[in-house]
């Protein structure tokens, strides 16, 4: 445990709470405490912290894989042309494999996938959404960010010529929002994150000058520890935070610096620590220091699913569209899967082939006809499928930019939207543009959404955004709702394994002619990047096979 | 109609496979799960294009605001539930839907004809679907099904909130608001029953399964409190004088065409409508011996191992192979099979870092031995965490009862030649010793039908220190002081009844692990307990199991122990 991290709890334990002894301490979770570890002590404990809880790792890709060896025209059928299914696609016939690739849809990316004006989605019921978003404008109802550390995704974005720019995911002047709160009011990012470590930082320069943590720091260590602590914190020469010039430097001025006879800037005051406290406001400073989210993250120019496109253009003459897989038998010599052509009236019709690469989701893959061995039916009936519901709204100008200054980055709420995220793009335009209106998971309110018509989440969206930007009733134009337990080639958003340790080195594996691949085969379940990992183990199992015979 | 045509086919699909519960085989349910030819039509929606949103026209009225209380899912009427969070999937009507995979028809399902399987469904979920039990609580899980059996359907509404607890795994705890608040594990604490009951000579005994725990997290069931008994427990208790078929309160309804099998002495009543390989109950009939075995511990499996270690005995699946096999061959030892056992309890420890006990691991090893096609009868089943074992490498230890067909006399004869045991000089009962081993306990006891059986409450310690704080450790004494104290009470109440410590065929022992502690003091129970069997004054052993739990009724008590006699 790192220096900053045993610091801090002392600090928790002893001085942080006569405070004001705020009865919300007593119940901190574990997330509450990384939280504020990651604030108080800065990314590195953070990180040792998380990746001694196992929740931080980077990702092992180790470059283009290479499948060496004769395949003997060995044929591969593919299910699913998601990114993962592509990949397989790509990276097998390069091998000189003979693939082909069947998919649900009537087009390539699978929750790689972008709605843009002039698309219409018919969820499961039947609601169907007509997108009216203005020229140029998308959402991306699935992964919408790129992690720097994702080097699978980026080495085949550059591969394919997918178009990359940043996307932001921390903006210190959007706001964190509680509606129990400061009155409901929501508070700049820079304000709570300043306070939150300045108030900390000040506490533990009081505990280490009081003498109370001298059998945990050397007088050495205590000197220069107590200058990082008014380094970090902006605290004064006497370790005080409080309204000064120094501190608003980063916190922000009351008046800003000018020109002029009121060029003078005037100071800001510090939230009161144990308000700030209670308002848990704190709870989301340490949302973008995990490894997936820290600076820079990317997106694709145009939308997520231009590298589904970039794919296609590689691999879509292999694919049969429309193409509903009902079955998926295997002998000793072939496999064999029966699949409905869905534009071809419902014709039931068959493919075989010598291997099979199944990137089909575990909740559908289960309710098929297949003879997969025992530990691989085990493994897939272990896997549920969380919800997810997102928001993509079109305002007739960005109010965000024009009144609040606000250029991309995210704001979060306790609402049950979660948050909101402005456009990464197209900054200072005067047009119409897009924001994630919301976006959430696992909670009770993704089913309540789940429940709605596409009409009535907007409408929420729209009631707890204006909770946060009153110009949303005056600015709104046109929006769409996507929540995943109705998209019809999912059934959900990502697995979730209810036990991991039991199944997950079954599932991976060859099973007899069959090899499964996707999100919820790897350590980065929901990312593009286990997608592609978990696609590169699984040809590369199956190139193995075939090459040792 | 498009429809009706769909309902029918998606009806058909639900009904044959949509809720196979865990255990389910992989054939089957992936035959019946083959989608129909016809389903293709389901997949050409008809879109309806939203109507444009003017958020200036709105009044407050137009959402309402219950949906989104903050806490969680607000709602206790089981048709709110349904429609505010089942109903996205399954949807407003229940019919189900369809897409590159589907959701079933809860609309015209017979498997929710009983509430049992839905229950499990609604709070473990099953292959994709997730589990509810953190977001509902039992009286929502139990509104929300009689909704699904009374309101969308025409059956009978069957579920309680107490069903739904007795159902729930102690790791799936209600949380509710989970967007707020991280889920906190349940401290769960063991029953004692709360009453003393002897069996009538002429009656049957029914055992009823208790479902896997109670889910409130602070279940405490002390000897002293009234208050309602979990599943066997209550059953046994209940049914002393019981004939009927079902012993369970919540469960009266026994489906005509499910009529009881009778197999190797016990009357066997399945669960309605589930596949679950545990009974509903199992009614002993006389004349018939009740064979009780100590608690069964795993087996070494990794001699490299550090002892002591969970990898010497491997993980709990492992654990309850390598136990189950050891009951199995306890069971052969003295002429009975696994087929025999109509009563089991299972005591799960946690696996480091783990949020629960391993329950599907548990479920791997026990489907190994029951309701497989060479050995199909089930025993009636609880299952429970408990804070530690006496071993820190154990996951597991599970206690049997099994019948023995036919009356006393034969029933000895067989005991004696199969593995020659010393028989007590009382022959109320027979009590076998483990071979080659100094343990003071028997590996089982038989207690012929002519026998009546003596169950006491939970036993608790007495105070030693009467100077000391009401209520302290220092008043109780340490665990060996303790144990002393509880069986010399546990001595004078049999006395009262006119029995003795020899009369003693089984044992059932909680212990809470001292302050400052590492586990339970098994080796101080043992000393304290070696004072009262297998002494020269007192030879005669009884059947026995250890736990440590979370905790006993008053914060000092370190000992709790029940006992069951024969007449």
């Amino acid at each position: 445990m790192s220096l900053g991290l045993r610091l801090f709890a002392v600090a928790i334990d002893s001085a942080w709470i006569k405070l004001g002894e705020p009865a919300s301490m007593q119940t901190t979770t574990r997330r509450d405490l990384l939280t504020m570890i990651g604030v108080a002590a800065g990314g590195t404990a953070m990180y040792n912290a998380m990746s001694a809880l196992d929740h931080a790792e980077a990702s092992n890709y180790a470059g283009p894989i290479s499948l060496d060896g004769a395949p003997a025209g060995a044929s591969v059928l593919i299910l699913g042309a998601g990114v993962a299914g592509m990949t397989a696609a790509l990276e097998l016939r390069a091998a000189g494999y003979a693939v082909k690739v069947l998919e649900f849809r009537e087009k390539a990316g699978g929750r790689c996938w972008t709605l843009r004006g002039g698309d219409q989605y018919t969820e499961l019921g039947g609601a169907t959404q007509n997108i009216d978003f203005a020229e140029g404008n998308y959402i991306n109802p699935g992964p919408w960010r790129i992690p720097h550390n994702h080097y699978a995704v980026l080495d085949y974005c550059g591969r394919l010529g997918v178009k990359l720019e940043p996307f932001i995911q921390k903006n210190h002047n959007a706001y964190l929002h509680h509606t129990e709160a400061f009155g409901g009011k929501p508070q700049r990012f820079r304000h709570i994150a300043s306070d939150y470590r300045g108030h900390v930082t000040e506490l533990l320069a009081k505990a280490l000058n009081s003498g109370r943590l001298d059998d945990m720091v050397t007088p050495d260590d205590l000197e220069i520890l107590l200058e990082s602590l008014r380094a970090t914190g902006v605290l004064d020469s006497n370790y005080s935070y409080h309204s000064d010039r120094t501190m608003s430097r980063l916190r922000g001025y009351d008046r800003d610096p000018g020109a002029g006879p009121n060029g003078a800037p005037l100071p800001s005051t510090p939230i009161d620590p144990s308000e700030l406290l209670r308002s848990r406001l704190w709870d989301r400073l340490a949302e973008a220091e995990d490894l997936e989210h820290q600076t820079p993250m990317f997106q694709p120019v145009g939308g997520m699913d231009m590298i589904a496109q970039a794919f296609a253009r590689e691999v879509g003459d292999l694919i049969t569209y429309n193409a509903k897989v009902i079955s998926l038998n295997q002998d000793d010599n072939q496999v064999t899967v029966t699949y409905q052509a869905l534009d071809a009236g419902g014709d039931i019709r068959s493919e075989t082939a010598d291997y099979c690469v199944s990137t089909i989701p575990f909740s559908i893959l289960g309710q098929l006809d297949h003879n997969f061995s025992s530990e691989m039916t085990s493994a897939i009936e272990n896997v549920y499928y969380v919800g997810s519901s997102k928001w993509g709204l079109e305002f007739k100008r960005r109010f965000w930019e024009q009144d609040e200054r606000i250029y991309g980055g995210i704001t979060y709420t306790n609402q049950p939207i979660e948050l909101i995220s402005y456009p990464s793009t197209g900054f200072f335009e005067q047009g119409p543009a897009v924001l994630l209106g919301g976006y959430t998971w696992k909670s009770e309110e993704t089913y309540e959404f789940n429940a709605m018509q596409p009409e009535e989440r907007i409408k929420w969206a729209l009631k707890f955004g204006s909770e946060i930007h009153p110009q949303y009733a005056e600015e709104y134009k046109t929006g769409v709702s996507v929540t995943w337990h109705k998209v019809p080639w999912v059934l959900g958003c990502f697995g979730i394994w209810r036990d991991k340790d039991a199944h997950y080195q079954n599932a991976i594996k060859l099973d007899n002619r069959v090899v499964c691949a996707g999100e919820h085969l790897s350590y980065r379940g929901a990312w593009l990047e286990g997608g592609i990992l978990s696609a590169l183990n699984a040809v590369s199992t199956l190139h193995q096979r075939v090459v040792q015979g | 109609m498009k429809k009706d045509l769909t309902r029918n086919i998606l009806t058909s699909i639900a009904l044959a496979s949509a809720f196979a519960v865990a255990g389910c085989d992989a054939e089957q349910s992936a035959a019946a799960s083959a989608p129909s030819n016809t389903v293709v039509a389901d997949s050409a929606f008809i879109g309806v294009p939203s109507p444009a949103i003017d958020p200036r026209e709105w009044t407050d009225a137009s959402l309402p605001e219950e949906i989104f209380s903050g806490h969680g899912i607000d709602f206790d009427e089981g048709a709110e539930i349904y429609a505010t969070v089942c109903a996205g999937c399954h949807m407003p009507d229940g019919t189900g839907a369809v897409g590159g995979g589907m959701y079933p028809a809860l609309y015209e399902n017979e498997n929710l004809l009983a509430p049992d399987y839905a229950i499990y469904m609604v709070l473990n979920g099953y292959r994709g679907m997730p589990g509810f039990g953190r977001h509902l609580s039992d009286a929502q899980v139990a509104a929300l099904i009689n909704y699904i059996q009374g309101g969308m359907n025409t059956y009978e509404p069957q579920a309680t909130a107490q069903l739904v607890a007795e159902n729930r795994d102690p790791s799936n705890v209600y949380v509710g608001g989970m967007r707020r608040q991280g889920a906190q594990d349940p401290r769960f604490m063991l029953a004692s029953q709360t009453s003393v009951s002897s069996r009538a000579g002429g009656a049957s005994t029914g055992v009823a399964s208790g479902g896997s725990s109670p889910a409130a997290s602070e279940m405490t069931l002390a000897s002293a409190a009234p208050v309602a008994m979990q599943g066997a427990a209550r059953a046994a208790v209940q049914s002393a004088t019981t004939t009927q078929t079902s012993a369970t309160q919540n469960n009266p309804t026994v489906s005509p065409d499910e009529s009881p099998a009778i197999t190797n002495g016990a009357i066997r009543h399945k669960t309605p409508g589930s596949t679950f390989p545990i009974l509903m109950a199992a009614e002993v009939p006389s004349p018939t011996s009740l064979v009780y075995l100590s608690g069964t511990v795993p087996q070494l499996v990794d001699k490299e191992a550090e002892r002591g270690s969970v990898a010497a005995y491997g993980d709990t699946r492992k654990q309850t192979e390598t136990t189950l096999a050891s009951i199995e061959t306890k069971l052969k030892s003295l002429d009975l099979t696994m087929s025999d056992v109509v009563k089991m309890q299972v005591f799960l420890v946690r696996p480091e870092g783990a949020d629960g006990m391993d329950f599907s691991g548990f479920m791997e090893g026990y489907t190994q031995y029951f309701g497989t096609d060479d050995q199909p009868n089930l025993p009636t089943r609880s299952v429970f965490e408990v804070a530690g074992l006496a071993n820190p490498g154990w996951l597991i230890e599970i206690e049997v009862v099994a019948l023995r067909e036919g009356a006393k006399s034969e029933v000895a004869t067989a005991a004696t030649q199969v593995n020659a045991p010393a028989v007590a000089e009382t022959p109320k009962a027979i009590r076998h010793k483990i071979p080659n081993s100094t343990f003071p306990i028997a590996l089982a006891a038989e207690v012929p039908s002519a026998s009546d059986l003596v169950y006491l409450s939970g036993t608790v310690p007495q105070v030693i220190n009467k100077d000391a704080e009401r209520g302290s450790l220092e008043a109780y004494g340490d665990t060996k002081a303790q144990t002393e104290t509880t069986l010399a009470s546990i001595q004078a109440k049999l006395e009262s009844l006119d029995l003795t410590m020899g009369d003693v065929i089984k044992m059932q022992v909680y212990l809470v692990r001292p302050e400052g502690a590492d586990a339970m003091d098994f080796a101080g129970f043992m000393e304290g307990y070696t004072q009262y069997f297998g002494t020269d004054e007192q030879p005669n052993l009884p059947t026995r199991s250890v736990f440590e739990v979370a905790g006993l009724a008053s914060p000092a008590w370190l000992v709790e122990i029940e006992v069951v006699a024969v007449r």
